[in-house]
């Protein structure tokens, strides 16, 4: 299993080296990797059919008990195929789409390979620690491929990245929760033996809050369709067979185990069927044909969260057979969207007419699709939907009500999948647009995939196999040995198909007064995103919140931090109740020389206003202190401490050798303001210092850091410390400041090339172009004024 | 070693009659306008510059059992490069130090994790050590650790920190860098 990830990372850097020379050939490099995996994944299945899951460990670090176990089992094996036919197909699919594209082509690829091997890791992970990483492996995966473009796109990839990172967040606390509350980290110990309490509760509210966030479920759902700026195989594959996926797989994997907590089923069903009807209706709305999906997408991602969350056998069965069925269908007419966008070079369903001549294959393979899509026999989607109905014909508490739900969100189903179809099959006018076909080798990934839908429709027994993989992990009694069947005679289940289909069909044909007005129920065409885009009001709110409080006032921030510094220690001393016993004031007279020197020092640079000798006096109180190591025998620190500043203050110069050579005087009253945090602070630190000293008690470590010294062979107990003994907090040390480095940089680098940093409210105003032309001005005016200064 | 002995305001151009030196004094310095040059600083960094780097070698081979390391190396190294800035502008530090900044970065954390992937595989657990010792006729009793390695990339790191900075706050440092900086005046 390692070594299908390690296989992931290997194809991407074939695709990276290739895609230079090859072009957009170079995806069927890539499609290697998913195509040995699904390979693995059918010689694993009889195994894991027979209920043997496998596992393997990777061992990473034994002494902090962290490894990487990966296991294979039935949910995991159905998820895991869904993701490496889908991705397999439309890596096959890009190569025709990308066709004779070269900006950005190779980071397309290469990030679609790596999230195919992300999702992987995210649904074999038994530890979780390694799920939480997948899991924001494939968010920003899928950041990365939304925001190609423009500012457009570049803007829907933000939105997506702050709600499905921020549910990352929740989970990771969720996460972490659970896993205290256990005892173990590993997720199949977990759900072995599940935790209970008020922790557990919380834990996996905040767990839910991320699956909801993933799959785009109400009130999170407006990331989705700003998603849709993203080419299409992005579409076909992140959001709509796999990416998406992973909020359902959450609550499926934790489902079997939890169900029975107090909020785990009334946040799945009413958030679950709140999305299924909501997002169904939205869809309706929709002209542009890759939004309709994506609206779709959500809803039906709505009704798995019903079913694999409601926490019975034949709801799983159900759930499992939809998870399959919507990765078919949805990839499918996602593909197809896509090729016609290629030839048209539009996907509004208002400007395509007579498709069905054009491109007679391809709308063949849609309307498979749709026949699935809707629920209609014979295919999986039908397959699904039946045992869905039947799972709350069953006893279950409410299961009336979500039966009606089911129902009312089925039948939008039923409306937008005809509106859809209808897009493709009418002649609006005697012109045919688009006007050529999409190349056959557009089609043959969607035909493959609406195949298998037809197929697994066709052989219920096969279906009924792959979703008790994941419905094993619920005990079959005497009334629950529900079985995927095209006929199982005239049930309530039918019934309710039909009254489903009839309603769809009243809705469909009601369309064209019914989405007119819910247009102007609020006003404006956008009134379905905007009203499903809390979560772009809430980025927004957070984006408000930044703004307000970083003003980019130096003085401001410093004032802040240095008072969060003087009451945090200050409250912590109170509470503490310390004394200040035992004050020396120098071991030796030089000492005290030096310590007065550098009082004298820090009294002269407040009180400088020319800014090379203030500075330079600054550095003189570091130089001083680093005299104090040396005194009291620390050379070590002393060396550091004189390297650091001699650099310190000439990176200071180069800054400033180019502003005025005197510091403006600020008005009396902020500057003493800023006297009177200095003082406090400085008083604050005085006090903490000595506080710390008077009480002091030799630390038990330092022995063992002596003893490891001898053994290393060294003398020098510093950097024995740094290399040997705490190395790995060295290598941690210095990646921090890798990061800082590199953010600084590219911080202080885009300043320069926009003319200051990346604010909401102006950016849309500022052309780059433009403000480059300013500063090349500015520039040159520059270097006359210093050139005139230094004569 | 053959200097341009002209001072200050020496042009570019080698003028007629006259021979154009076979080496300079700095490599690059001459790209500064001559009203920024100063000899005095020009010949102190020539003189200095190889006697920091031997220094900031001493400083990771000593590191030990003295005082050094692989952190005060590199930020003996970065001084040695803000002096051939500061003596020949920026052209001068691209030359002194041609190397992407990021690629420093990059191979000192290579570097170490590296050494820690060694110990693990050689059986002795991530980032263990391992000393050597030599006994030579003339150079006596001589000492090596592994964890020399590892000072070598803390060091390596250090100067990649110390070239990001040096060529971020100094406007145009690689010869194909000409963005224009930007002033910070109210």
């Amino acid at each position: 299993m390692v070594a299908l990830l390690a296989l992931h990372l290997l194809a991407a850097v074939a695709v990276w080296r290739l895609s230079r020379h090859i072009g957009a050939r170079s995806a069927l490099i890539g499609a290697i990797a998913p195509a040995v995996t699904l390979g693995w994944l059918l010689y694993q299945a009889p195994d894991v059919l027979d209920g043997r899951p496998t596992a393997t460990t990777m061992t990473w670090a034994p002494e902090l008990g962290l490894s990487l176990p990966l296991r294979l089992d039935g949910l995991a094996l159905l998820t895991a195929m869904v993701i490496a036919a889908v991705g397999m197909l439309v890596l096959q699919y890009s190569r025709h789409y990308l066709a004779g594209r070269h900006d950005g082509l190779a980071r397309l690829l290469v990030v679609l390979v790596l999230f195919a091997g992300s999702m992987l890791g995210l649904v074999l992970a038994d530890h979780v620690l390694a799920l939480y990483v997948f899991w924001e492996l494939t968010t920003v995966c899928s950041f990365l491929l939304i925001g190609a473009a423009d500012r457009e796109s570049r803007r829907a990839a933000m939105q997506a990245l702050v709600v499905t990172s921020g549910g990352g967040f929740a989970m990771l606390l969720g996460l972490l929760m659970l896993g205290e509350q256990a005892g173990d980290y590993r997720i199949s110990a977990i759900l072995a033996a599940p935790p209970s309490g008020p922790w557990v509760e919380a834990a996996l509210v905040l767990i839910l809050v991320s699956a909801v966030a993933k799959s785009a479920q109400v009130p999170l759902t407006g990331w989705l369709s700003a998603a849709m700026v993203a080419p299409t195989p992005v579409s076909a594959y992140l959001h709509a067979a796999a990416m998406v996926k992973a909020g359902v797989y959450l609550v499926a994997r934790f489902a079997p185990a939890f169900e029975a907590t107090a909020a785990w089923r009334p946040i799945v069903i009413v958030v679950g069927l709140t999305t299924l009807i909501g997002s169904g209706w939205w869809a309706l709305t929709q002209h542009d044909l890759k939004r309709l999906l994506a609206f779709g997408t959500a809803s039906q991602l709505g009704l798995m969260f019903v079913l694999l969350g409601a926490g019975t056998r034949t709801a799983a069965l159900a759930g499992a057979t939809m998870l399959l069925a919507h990765a078919a269908f949805k990839s499918t007419l996602f593909l197809v969207v896509g090729a016609i966008e290629h030839e048209a070079g539009t996907r509004d369903r208002r400007d395509l007419s007579g498709v069905r001549h054009t491109a007679p294959a391809l709308v063949a393979v849609a309307a498979v699709a749709c026949v699935s899509m809707a629920g209609l026999p014979p295919t999986l989607g039908y397959l699904g939907k039946e045992a869905a109905y039947e799972a709350f014909v069953e006893p279950y508490p409410a299961g009336e009500w979500i039966l009606a739900g089911m129902v009312a969100g089925s039948a939008l189903t039923v409306a937008y999948t005809l509106r859809f179809l209808a897009s493709l099959l009418v002649d609006r006018d005697a012109d045919r647009f688009p006007a050529r076909a999409p190349g056959p080798g557009f089609t043959a990934a969607p035909a493959v995939l609406s195949g298998a839908g037809l197929a697994l429709g066709l052989a219920p027994p096969v279906a009924d196999d792959l979703a008790r993989l994941h419905a094993r992990a619920y005990s079959a009694t005497a009334d629950t040995h529900y079985e995927l069947a095209l006929w199982h005679g005239f049930t309530p289940a039918l019934a309710l198909s039909v009254v489903t289909v009839a309603l769809g069909v009243a809705v469909f044909m009601a369309t064209h007064v019914l989405v007119p007005r819910a247009r102007s129920f609020g006003g404006t065409v956008a009134v379905s995103d905007r009203a499903s885009t809390a979560s772009a009001a809430l980025a927004s709110a957070i984006r408000t919140a930044i703004t307000r409080t970083h003003t980019g006032s130096l003085p401001r921030y410093t004032a802040i931090v240095l008072l969060s510094v003087l009451v945090v220690p200050t409250a912590a001393m109170l509470a503490d109740d310390v004394s200040l016993a035992s004050i020396r004031l120098w071991d030796r007279t030089s000492q005290g020389l030096v310590g007065a020197a550098t009082i004298a020092a820090c009294i002269a640079a407040a009180a400088i206003r020319h800014r090379i000798t203030a500075i330079l006096l600054v550095s003189a109180v570091g130089y001083l202190v680093a005299v104090l190591f040396a005194i009291h025998g620390a050379p070590e620190l002393a060396l550091t401490q004189v390297l650091v500043e001699t650099l310190t203050v000439l990176v200071i110069l180069l800054v400033l050798r180019r502003s005025s050579e005197r510091a403006a005087a600020s008005p009396p009253l902020r500057q003493s303001g800023r006297a009177a945090v200095a003082l406090a602070v400085g008083a604050a630190m005085t006090v903490v210092a000595l506080a710390v000293t008077s009480n002091h008690t030799p630390s038990r470590v330092v022995d063992d850091f002596f003893t490891a010294t001898e053994e290393a062979g060294a003398s020098n107990v510093v950097n024995t410390v740094l290399t040997d003994v705490r190395a790995l907090d060295t290598i941690g040390e210095v990646t921090v400041l890798t990061v800082t480095a590199t953010g600084v940089v590219s911080l202080v680098l885009v300043r320069r090339r926009t003319g200051g940093p990346p604010r909401p409210t102006d950016t849309r105003h500022n052309d780059t172009r433009h403000s480059g032309t300013r500063h090349s001005g500015t520039r040159h005016s520059d270097d006359d004024a210093t050139s005139a200064e230094e004569r | 070693m053959t200097t341009d002995r002209t001072p200050h305001g020496q042009s570019d151009k080698p003028q007629p009659g006259r021979q154009e030196p076979r080496q300079r004094l700095l490599p690059a310095a001459h790209h500064e306008p001559p009203t920024r040059r100063s000899v005095l600083l020009e010949v102190v960094t020539r003189v200095l510059y190889p006697s920091v780097l031997v220094v900031a070698a001493y400083m990771v081979v000593a590191g030990e059992h003295r005082t050094g390391g692989g952190f005060p190396a590199g930020l003996v190294v970065g001084a040695g490069l803000s002096l051939r800035f500061l003596a020949g502008g920026p052209h001068e530090f691209g030359s002194a130090m041609p190397i992407n900044p990021a690629s420093l970065l990059g191979t000192g954390l290579a570097v170490m994790a590296g050494y820690g992937l060694v110990g693990e595989l050689a059986g002795d657990g991530a980032l263990s050590s391992t000393t050597w010792s030599v006994d030579l006729p003339v150079f006596g009793h001589l000492e090596g650790s592994t964890a020399m390695i590892f000072d070598a990339g803390v060091a390596i790191l250090v100067v990649g920190l110390v070239v990001d900075v040096l060529r971020v706050m100094g406007p145009g440092v690689a010869p194909d860098d000409q963005e224009p900086e930007e002033e910070d005046q109210p």
